[in-house]
């Protein structure tokens, strides 16, 4: 038997240094200008093209073009706020863009013969419907958020070629069936007034309230907040529900705006609004969805093609143009926070 | 009927994060021979085996194969140089037939572009045959048994051409008649030549198995023992733990109050079985065991985070069914678990948000949160428990380990719990800040709520508990006194020593 038995214990002095103290200074200021860019880069961006534009183009910074482009962007921007709250929650929602639509279908159908408030009610009500639908789906058959929401929008696209034969809905609708599209106080539009009431409303319900910090918690650590005692399950449904009710308050108002229901007037606005939605991540908040930001996004958004446009740049660039403001502002963003966490 | 030294390691040191995770190891393994691997938790078995395995760089120190010194840049070099590993977790792909999975990842026979599966059966059938086993290779993962699974990967170890086999626990998740199969396995491994280096916590295994043992403490190499020398249960506890048997003085041990919680025949998936368990007010029971003996898996039942498959639970004299956290919660019960930052926390948020979570209501009025209100818990918590941070609104994920755990222990005395159940409060925590977690969870019992103290570290179980509870594969095997016990009594009886009292307190 080879007596290799190691019997000496040879004790070493650690000789790596300790991993403390601040980084040298000359990279903690570039850092913190890259963190500065993150966060602030954004919004920046958005004053130096609003400035841009209006030097370049006279009619830009015009009362009455700020207000149609708010105009145009407002029921986007209320799909976008639902959306939002659904991303802060790590979940996705693919049908807001059809759910919209069928409510704008369903409002216009249910108004010609119930009017206007009955309209109104449908639309909220089948976005509440099929918000509840989503969620009940993602949360008790543990489908993923992705593939139930796309399935949904899919159901939603079938019923509403079934619906009225597919062709829009219009004639014997009541006359103040487009009060909420074209009517305004003042100078601003009505459009514009209930967009930023519900940016408000969301706002205050993520940032100030215990149902949007229980949603925050569930988004940021779902398994820390399960473990205090969150019922994850319950802030997700709402979640669902609150987007598809923006989805349907979203749908309404463009019906209104176009003066008919249109079966497929707002398909194309789940893009955008997810695009606004990761460029207000990419806002003020190191990679956090929230509702300033998404604001800030469509904003960004609309500006830009209505810069573009007026500056006399081919309308079909613009939707490029938006493309490329999207993958800018994340890749900032995502940069700054890997340099932010290392 | 052990050879020559096939694998040598010399000072092998590793630190992490400047935190010596091994310091100056030697180990010596013959061709032919079952080598143990002994240690406590942390010791540094892992941090070798994963050295060896070629998935971590060492930091110092020689790795030298039939006398030519090696180094392993990754892990496929260390598997071509003749050592594979067998996780305790194994690495198959459940869908996949078994002699898939023996393939996993390496290059199959082929003709031309095309795979002859009939050869890679035919491979894996006398890999199988020279294991002892039959298993039919065409047969699913997911429907082979635990020790079948095992055998699979052992397989895949010989397909790699091993010389040296690294066992890690590979009986932990086997019942008694599976963990026989094992050993047969390892006898033939041995007769053909192959060396093992056999890691367990079950020293009666160690003792049956092995040839030789290398025993590691701390991350040092404490001591080389032979066969006949690993029969002496007492010595080996000793040298693992590294101190002569002593009773722990303590400073107080308080007369415990009236029961808060009682648990009764509590069962959950085979990983906690029939647990009886009283709670007292102004107690602190600790829960000695290894990880994977069912202490924290009690704890998310004690809390509500699991649901018990069968047993009762009574709080404060009131039978209860907690389905959730939210309804351990309404009962009184708070539980800090073990992993901080993935379980206990959101990094990115302020500390003030962190401190509210599981008690917001209780900071907001018609709904809204008041910041002011929090901002004053803050203030109160920052001092009682002596949080080091740069304010309320300083983010939570920057805070040392240690003031991390203060403001989740805030945190939980925001609930106004009278059941608090600590699940390994002070890993990741340096020495002075876990003093402080110490008398925090001492302050807290003596103010009358019952303590559930979890820890791998039995010397500071025993420490700060009144009364201590072992668990050993889910079951309670014992309930004791903790002024009563000593640290060599409770290793002994994690370890599943036959009888502590008269083996090991000489």
């Amino acid at each position: 038997m080879n007596a290799s038995t190691p019997t000496s214990n040879p004790t070493r002095p650690d000789t790596t240094p300790p991993r403390s103290g601040p980084p040298a200074a000359d990279t903690a200021l570039t850092d913190r200008g890259i963190v500065v860019l993150s966060r602030y880069g954004t919004l920046l961006g958005f004053v130096l093209m609003m400035i841009v534009f209006g030097a370049v183009a006279d009619s830009f910074l015009t009362g009455s073009n700020i207000a149609n482009v708010l105009k145009a962007a407002a029921a986007m921007g209320v799909l976008s706020i639902g959306l939002t709250i659904v991303l802060t929650l790590g979940d996705f929602d693919l049908s807001i863009g059809y759910t919209a639509t069928g409510a704008g279908m369903l409002a216009a159908g249910t108004a010609q013969t119930w009017g206007m408030l009955g309209g109104t009610v449908a639309a909220l009500l089948f976005g509440a419907g099929v918000g509840v639908v989503n969620g009940l789906i993602v949360t008790r058959l543990g489908v993923s958020a992705f593939i139930a929401t796309l399935g949904v929008g899919q159901i939603i696209t079938g019923w509403l070629l079934a619906y009225n034969g597919g062709i829009q809905v219009s004639g014997d609708l009541p006359p103040d069936f487009t009060l909420l599209g074209r009517g305004s106080i003042g100078p601003i539009p009505l459009m514009v007034i209930v967009w930023f009431a519900v940016a408000i409303a969301a706002f205050l319900l993520m940032e100030r309230t215990v149902v949007g910090r229980r949603m925050y918690a569930v988004g940021g650590n779902p398994v820390a907040a399960r473990l205090s005692g969150i019922d994850g399950k319950r802030v997700r449904m709402l979640a669902f529900v609150l987007s598809g009710v923006l989805a349907g308050l979203g749908g309404l108002m463009l019906a209104s705006s176009l003066g008919v229901g249109n079966p497929t007037s707002a398909v194309s606005y789940l893009l955008p609004a997810f695009a606004a939605s990761f460029i207000g991540a990419a806002t003020l908040r190191e990679g956090q969805f929230h509702v300033g930001g998404t604001i800030v996004g469509v904003l960004m958004l609309s500006f830009l093609a209505n810069g573009l446009v007026v500056t006399g740049v081919e309308r079909a660039w613009t939707t490029a143009a938006q493309g490329i403001v999207l993958v800018a502002a994340v890749t900032i963003s995502t940069f700054a926070r890997k340099v932010a966490a290392r | 009927m052990t050879g020559d030294v096939w694998l040598r390691v010399r000072g092998m040191a590793k630190s992490f994060a400047g935190v010596p995770a091994l310091d100056g190891v030697d180990l010596d393994i013959r061709a032919g021979e079952v080598h143990g691997l002994i240690g406590q938790n942390g010791a540094g078995k892992s941090t070798l085996i994963k050295i060896l395995a070629g998935v971590h760089r060492p930091g110092a120190g020689t790795i030298e194969i039939d006398g030519v010194q090696r180094t392993f840049p990754d892990a496929a070099a260390a598997t071509s140089a003749g050592i594979a590993v067998l996780h305790q977790e194994p690495q198959v792909v459940a869908d996949l037939a078994v002699y898939e999975n023996i393939y996993l990842g390496l290059v199959p026979p082929r003709s031309g572009p095309l795979i002859r599966r009939a050869a890679m059966r035919r491979t894996c059938r006398t890999m199988l045959e020279r294991l002892g086993v039959c298993i039919d290779v065409d047969q699913r993962v997911s429907a082979l048994s635990a020790a079948q699974t095992a055998m699979v990967g052992l397989a895949r170890c010989l397909l790699l051409g091993a010389r040296l086999i690294i066992m890690d626990e590979p009986t932990a998740s086997l019942g008694a008649h599976e963990v026989e199969e094992v050993y047969r396995t390892v006898e033939r491994l041995r007769a053909e030549g192959l060396s093992v280096v056999y890691v367990s916590h079950r020293l009666d295994e160690i003792a049956a198995l092995c040839d030789r043992a290398t025993v590691l403490r701390d991350g040092r190499w404490v001591g080389g023992l032979e066969h006949d020398e690993l029969q002496d249960r007492t010595a080996l506890v000793r040298m693992i733990l590294g101190v002569e048997p002593s009773r722990l003085v303590r400073a107080e041990d308080r007369e415990p109050g009236e029961v808060a919680l009682a648990a009764r025949g509590l069962c959950w998936r085979n990983r906690v079985v029939d647990v009886d368990l009283d709670l007292h007010r102004g107690e602190v029971t600790g829960i000695a065991g290894f990880v994977g003996s069912g202490r924290s898996e009690l704890a998310h039942l004690l809390f509500g985070a699991a649901r018990p498959d069968s047993g009762s639970l009574e709080i404060g004299g009131v039978p209860v069914r907690l389905s959730s956290p939210q309804e351990g919660i309404r009962r009184g019960v708070a539980l800090l678990p073990e992993d901080r930052r993935n379980q206990a926390s959101v990094g990115e948020w302020t500390v003030r948000e962190n401190l509210t979570l599981a008690a917001l209501s209780s900071f907001a009025s018609a709904g809204f949160v008041r910041r002011r209100r929090e901002r004053e818990r803050y203030a109160i918590d920052e001092r009682r428990l002596g949080i080091k941070a740069a304010g309320a609104e300083s983010r939570f994920g920057h805070l040392s380990g240690g003031n991390q755990q203060k403001v989740v222990i805030a945190k939980w005395l925001a609930t106004d719990a009278e059941i608090m159940i600590f699940d390994e409060p002070t890993q990741g925590v340096d020495v002075g800040a876990q003093e402080e977690i110490h008398r925090l969870v001492r302050d807290i019992a003596a103010e009358g709520r019952a303590v559930l103290f979890i820890s791998s570290d039995l010397e500071e179980t025993l420490r700060v508990s009144d009364r201590l509870v072992v668990m050993r594969e889910g079951r309670i095997v014992a309930d004791q006194r903790a002024r009563t016990t000593t640290l060599q009594e409770t290793l002994a009886l994690c370890f599943g020593a036959a009888d502590p009292l008269t083996d090991v307190v000489g």
